[in-house]
């Protein structure tokens, strides 16, 4: 039987009760004042010991609002008892990334944004690894929802020629050593690629790293292996890391 | 002039005398009433068509008006009264009359079962089969008396 069910099965049951409560007391009330009228010894102004009783209509008030309150947290009960529980063991974030090459680029609002040159509304910042040097933009207002919190364009600055290029990014929850790890390879080492990350309440660590190959050999080795995926970036020419913590975004009362 | 002596029986006698003697004339249908604080009528005069009645309080089942007419129920008959329900509640002992609506006044001796609705009403039935409504305005004034 469903929730609903158990819902009608408790209204049927609170108008039974309340329909039960009035008919009984209604039989009680005629009893006693009948039983009254018998006595007799009644009389306008006089001071009775009798107790007083509550008119039918009291009652019936009286009851309607008990089983009011009783079915109301019977039904709080019920949702409680039934409801889907959420593990609580972890926070559930969403989390968004999407990839974006200088030619899938042109259908959005960073068509004519070059890496390295101001987007409004982020504030753009570089570092270097190695041969590799990320541009990352982040988002001024994150918790807007409108503009992706972070995006990062990654460069090959050393001089050999590269052939393809590749990624790996981790997202790990404050305090966790490992999260969890995704990536890929196969891009063109476009400088203007970017990638845009959103998320909305994630407090953790994003580990973005990324690796050029100098041939061909490259992503092939991506079989999932003891339940984790191969490193996409075995084998890189170069490459380089970049770390960004979401708990230094800014937060809604700043 | 006629006047109506309403009075314990240990002072009518002195008093009816004293009347006479300053002029007025002792008759109880009289429509001047000198009365006593606490002293209630035992009998009320009652019309038959065009026989007078004199008619114990005590055999009174109930008094109703209609439009101008007040009729007492008394022993299966019918008696037209000539005092209004306001001055009969006035002159009736108390702890056996009661007005249970703006139209009858019922004796609690007679009254034979009480039906108590819930929409705040008494159905009172009466020993001559009679039954009456204890209507809302006087649901509580009933209820106190009854002591319930």
């Amino acid at each position: 039987m469903g929730f609903a069910g158990r819902i009608i099965i408790l209204l049927i049951l609170a108008l039974s009760v309340l329909f039960l409560t009035t008919v009984i007391y209604l039989r009680v009330y005629k009893k006693r004042i009948n039983q009254r009228l018998r006595e007799g010894d009644f009389g306008e102004g006089e001071e009775t010991s009798k107790r007083k009783m509550l008119t039918p209509i009291a009652v019936f008030v009286l009851t309607l609002l008990g089983v009011t309150a009783g079915a109301y947290m019977l039904i709080l009960l019920f949702a409680w008892l039934f409801s889907a529980k959420s593990d609580t063991r972890y926070e559930t974030s969403h989390i968004h990334t999407v990839t974006l090459d200088s030619e899938s680029r042109k259908d959005t609002l960073f068509e004519d944004c070059l890496p390295g040159e101001e987007i409004k509304g982020y504030t753009v910042h570089t570092m270097q690894d190695g041969d590799i040097r990320f541009t990352y933009y982040v988002n001024k207002y994150p918790y807007s929802g409108i503009l992706p919190t972070l995006l990062i364009s990654a460069e090959y600055t050393g001089g050999k020629d590269m052939v393809g290029s590749g990624y790996r990014m981790g997202l790990s929850a404050p305090g966790e050593k490992e999260g969890t790890s995704f990536g890929g390879t196969g891009l063109d080492p476009d400088p203007q690629t970017m990638t845009a990350v959103t998320v909305d309440d994630f407090a953790g660590v994003l580990t973005y790293t990324y690796g050029v190959f100098d041939s061909g050999d490259y992503g092939t080795d991506n079989t999932e292996q003891d339940g984790r995926v191969s490193d996409p970036l075995e084998g890189a020419a170069a490459k380089g890391t970049f770390t960004f913590d979401f708990d230094t975004l800014p937060s809604y009362l700043q | 002039m006629k006047i109506k002596l309403m009075v314990s029986e240990e002072s009518y006698s002195a008093l009816a005398a004293e009347l006479t003697g300053m002029g007025f004339e002792i008759d109880d249908s009289a429509e001047l009433i000198l009365s006593q604080k606490n002293v209630y009528v035992g009998y009320l005069i009652g019309r038959l068509g065009d026989e007078i009645f004199r008619l114990r309080t005590s055999e009174i089942t109930y008094i109703e008006s209609f439009s101008h007419d007040v009729i007492a129920h008394c022993g299966g008959g019918e008696y037209r009264l000539s005092e209004r329900l306001r001055r009969l509640e006035e002159i009736l002992d108390p702890k056996e009359f009661i007005r249970v609506s703006n139209s009858v006044i019922v004796s609690a001796g007679h009254i034979k079962s009480i039906k108590p609705a819930l929409t705040q009403k008494f159905i009172l039935t009466l020993e001559d089969g009679a039954k009456v409504d204890v209507t809302r305005t006087y649901y509580y004034i009933f209820k106190e008396f009854i002591g319930i």
